[in-house]
């Protein structure tokens, strides 16, 4: 049975960066995983790009939960996929898992990504799809921050494999 | 390249159980990765998944979004003694032989950092009223993660499943 589930890269954060970027993706996989845990480092805010669009090209529609009621919203054209809900913490993890699907092909890309961001008490969770309006190949793939992301903030990149 | 998505163990019950445990969970990989199929025996239509770390019962955080058919909700639980999917289990009263579906994810469980993780469950029965939830889990303890235990709501169901793998990040 052949390696499904790859890494890719992974980026561990030594010091407080405004960004983390996987570029020149491998050709060879179906699908990208990737598994992010974030802290807040001096900015709050997440976003997610692919091939450095700016385009307002990026929709997506959310569920959300705040621990007492569960809400819903979307955005038809953003210029960037906006994952935080709430903002990063600096001593409690954020995770966020982004599936994307056929990263190599010539429709539009699908994704699907959660926002797991609990806060002892008080906190969201943010369950999404998300379209890019492309049909571009994705070979590079961004996560940014309205500030920066703090010091052991990690992200990896996994490549999945139909056979 | 090497693997990067292996089993570490698994347990199909064979008769009911009262806890299911994963110990002596080496600490060479990344993050973890639990799969679940579950019923309880229980007389009623759902129970909870109920978990905890290193058998500690305590400073567990969670915010759940939840759904069952009809409307939306979201509820958080506050220094629990145990991580929980409320209602995702299939219990006695339900449909036979069903069983749920369920994943938590666990990053960095090798960390001195707090712990977060995900659990995503479901469970439909055809019948009665079933409910699909997502839940930000939170951990406050610095400790590295050596144990996962699957505390049953009423009494694990013969059948259930629970299957544990380890990511790596090379």
């Amino acid at each position: 049975m052949p390696v499904t589930y790859d890494n890719i890269a992974t980026q561990t954060l030594t010091s407080a960066a405004t960004s983390i970027t996987f570029n020149s993706l491998p050709t060879t996989y179906t699908d990208l995983r990737i598994i992010l845990s974030a802290f807040n480092g001096g900015g709050q805010q997440l976003y997610l790009r692919f091939n450095s669009d700016s385009g307002n090209n990026y929709g997506y529609t959310d569920m959300i939960g705040n621990g007492a009621t569960a809400t819903a919203d979307e955005a038809g054209s953003a210029a960037s996929f906006v994952m935080h809900y709430n903002g990063l913490d600096t001593s409690l993890p954020t995770l966020v898992p982004i599936d994307i699907f056929a990263y190599r092909g010539a429709t539009n890309k699908t994704v699907l990504y959660s926002w797991n961001a609990d806060r002892n008490g008080a906190g969201y969770i943010k369950w999404s799809v998300g379209r890019w309006g492309s049909t571009s190949a994705i070979t590079s793939i961004t996560l940014s921050s309205d500030g920066n992301f703090a010091v052991n903030t990690s992200a990896t990149l996994y490549g999945i494999k139909n056979a | 390249m090497p693997s990067t998505y292996v089993p570490i163990s698994s347990t199909t019950l064979s008769s009911t159980a009262s806890i299911v445990t994963f110990s002596g969970i080496p600490s060479t990989f990344t993050d973890l990765v639990v799969k679940m199929s579950m019923r309880d025996t229980a007389a009623t239509t759902t129970r909870n998944i109920q978990f905890r770390f290193n058998s500690t019962t305590t400073n567990y955080f969670q915010t759940e979004l939840q759904g069952n058919g009809s409307a939306p909700s979201s509820t958080r639980r506050s220094g629990a003694t145990y991580l929980s999917s409320d209602n995702t289990i299939p219990a006695g009263t339900s449909l036979a032989n069903t069983f749920n579906n369920a994943e938590i994810y666990i990053p960095n469980y090798t960390s001195t950092l707090n712990k977060s993780s995900y659990t995503f469950a479901a469970g439909e029965d055809n019948i009665t009223t079933a409910y699909i939830m997502i839940a930000a889990n939170c951990w406050n303890n610095a400790s590295v993660i050596n144990t996962v235990s699957f505390v049953a709501d009423g009494v694990h169901a013969i059948g259930s499943s629970f299957y544990l793998y380890g990511i790596s990040k090379s």
